[in-house]
């Protein structure tokens, strides 16, 4: 029992220093994207999200986990704005695209986490009153493969898009305006077709 | 199946990237449509989204719990489809103003076919009252948690906290009127007891450990010693609980001492062997014809439980008139526990005497007020009491009003037998 106890733990710490690394590694990488003069300006708000990030997975609590997402969403709102201003972004798009999934991945795992954390952020005595630990074993298990399924998603998104941003570029040397105009019927019927999905389902 | 928030603010997120490439016509920020779009058929299209039936059975220990202890829920959720479960999001619903002291009622489950899963909860000793625990909610969402499915079950159970009881030592009694059963009551009559009565000449077959053979020597004949029969009394335990308790004069919850005070009493007076009957008066009107026993005290704790203090549509004299006319035989013993807020109190107290029933009268009193009170709080307060006090006066010469406090032991009062006899 105790074994299964500590196991479970390990799993659990095991998880959420996952979410936390993920998180952290957005953080990270939006901040990549901002002008080393501009970013200076914004390590104190890094230090904030960091210190978010790791109240949010130790605390395992939703409020913490969307203030967590709200400031690397304000971190990449001044990446992209600081891209768009240099009107050069050709080059930063991979990143800013990764970064955008990871904020997305983050949000992921850190709902899931505190989802989950009701119910593993107990003491050893109510895990042995309270629950059957087998029981909590297999929705750790779930968990887990929940997000190893998600990765496989959000990497598949993230590499989807890049192959069309890349797609766009081969195709602006033969024909700049075909290119944009390419994209954009693409997005269009991207979001025509999510509107007719939504009103199927 | 329902689309969650995320979704929205997923697809909100899109047209947000199409607006700005637009407007600043930048076409590279439309790839940042790509992924959002990926996820959203990836959520439609990879893992099937479908309700799948479960069982969910609740057990509550103890299910009628006596005050002042933790309540222990044990939920068991059985998967009853021939599919697995991946993921299931439970929520067992806790009543208003019950806390959890130990566990979670909200669970992520993954359940085989067939595979059920208990776990349990602790409430943190309940307030007194009728509880309803449950429904228990249930979400199905999808790995991306894009879509859910949302329901509750029909499993409400309810969780019934009596009032604590007190344990107020033995109460005596001495109706103008006893039943013909054994009890603790002396009766004013011969018959089985512990009280001396009187001298009678001997009969045989008298029990010789009876003969008083002193008596009998100065008499020149066999006497024995009669003793005071002690029987049981009908007594009608009648609880104020109109508008009045809720008064700011009183410093402490009312209602719950009142409440906690009837209980002991009742309690007290049926472990006696008497027959008690309870008459409620506030936002929940209720009474109980006489009985004996437990499980007539079980159904009047049962009664105390749900008192709620509030206004009632009926006048308390009338009620309690109806209530006591009604079950209560002439000349019986009517308690009444009141905080002697209302006009027709004394009225009432007036009128049942004239019927000739016993009245005693327990009406909670008042403490010092709060220093922290302005003025004219503290002058309202005074008129208020004065006015309280008057009331008592005025009905002293019927009843006997005995003023109970939180503050004051209760067990001592009770036992000063010459402060609180009925006449």
């Amino acid at each position: 029992m105790e074994s299964s106890i500590r196991n479970l733990r390990l799993r659990w710490k095991l998880l959420r220093s996952i979410g936390a690394a993920i998180a952290i590694a957005t953080f990270t990488l939006i901040l990549a994207t901002i002008p080393v003069a501009i970013w200076t300006l914004w390590v104190l708000p890094l230090v904030i999200g960091v210190g978010v990030t790791i109240f949010a997975v130790i605390k395992c609590d939703v409020t913490w986990s969307r203030i967590t997402l709200l400031a690397q969403s304000v971190l990449f709102a001044i990446a992209l704005l600081s891209a768009i201003s240099a009107r050069g972004p050709v080059e930063d798009v991979p990143i800013l695209l990764l970064a955008f999934v990871m904020i997305v991945g983050t949000e992921q795992v850190l709902t899931l986490i505190s989802t989950y954390g009701v119910q593993f952020s107990i003491s050893d005595s109510d895990f042995v009153t309270n629950f059957n630990i087998p029981t909590l074993q297999r929705s750790l298990d779930s968990l887990y493969r929940r997000l190893a399924w998600n990765g496989v998603i959000f990497g598949t998104a993230y590499l989807l898009s890049i192959a069309v941003a890349f797609l766009g570029s081969f195709l602006s040397p033969v024909a700049p305006a075909l290119s944009d105009i390419s994209v954009y019927v693409l997005v269009a019927s991207i979001s025509l077709a999510i509107l007719i999905v939504l009103r199927a389902e | 199946m329902a689309l969650t928030g995320k979704i929205l603010a997923y697809l909100a997120t899109d047209y947000a990237f199409i607006f700005l490439a637009l407007l600043f016509r930048a076409s590279w920020l439309t790839v940042f449509v790509l992924p959002m779009a990926v996820l959203i058929f990836a959520s439609f299209k990879l893992p099937k989204l479908q309700p799948l039936p479960i069982d969910v059975a609740r057990q509550i220990r103890p299910k009628r719990s006596m005050g002042d202890e933790d309540v222990e829920v044990t939920l068991t959720v059985t998967n009853i489809s021939p599919n697995p479960i991946e993921a299931l999001q439970l929520e067992d619903k806790l009543p208003y103003g019950v806390k959890l002291k130990s566990g979670t009622n909200r669970l992520m489950l993954s359940l085989g076919p067939g595979e059920a899963a208990e776990f349990k909860y602790t409430l943190s000793s309940p307030k007194r009252g009728r509880h309803e625990l449950g429904p228990t909610l249930f979400v199905f969402k999808d790995n991306l948690r894009l879509r859910s499915i949302s329901g509750q079950l029909s499993n409400v159970d309810e969780l019934l906290v009596l009032p604590k009881i007190e344990n107020l030592g033995t109460v005596d009694l001495r109706g103008r009127r006893v039943g013909p059963w054994p009890g603790l009551v002396p009766s004013r009559r011969m018959g089985i007891g512990t009280e001396f009565f009187e001298l009678a000449p001997y009969i045989p077959g008298d029990d010789l450990r009876r003969v008083n053979w002193k008596a009998s020597a100065r008499s020149r004949q066999l006497v024995t010693n009669e003793f005071e029969g002690e029987q049981v009394v009908d007594v009608l335990v009648v609880l104020d609980c109109s508008e009045g308790v809720l008064s700011d004069i009183f410093d402490y919850d009312l209602l719950e001492f009142q409440v906690g005070f009837a209980a002991s009493l009742c309690s007290q007076l049926i472990m006696q062997g008497n027959r008690v009957g309870l008459s409620i008066y506030g936002a929940v009107r209720t009474w109980l014809d006489l009985a004996f026993g437990k499980r007539q005290l079980l159904r009047i704790l049962d009664s105390l439980a749900i008192v709620r203090a509030g206004a009632a549509t009926l006048p308390i004299k009338y009620v309690v008139e109806s209530v006591v006319s009604a079950i209560l035989p002439a000349r019986s013993l009517v308690l009444l526990i009141s905080p002697m807020i209302s006009d027709d109190v004394p009225e009432m107290i007036e009128n049942i005497a004239v019927k000739g029933y016993s009245t005693i009268c327990f009406t909670p009193s008042i403490g010092t007020a709060p220093s922290d009170l302005s003025d004219s709080s503290r002058i309202a307060r005074r008129i208020f009491a004065a006015e309280r006090k008057l009331r008592i006066n005025n009905v002293k010469h019927l009843t006997r009003v005995i003023e109970i406090s939180p503050t004051r032991a209760i067990k001592p009062i009770i036992r000063m037998r010459n402060e609180w006899k009925a006449a």
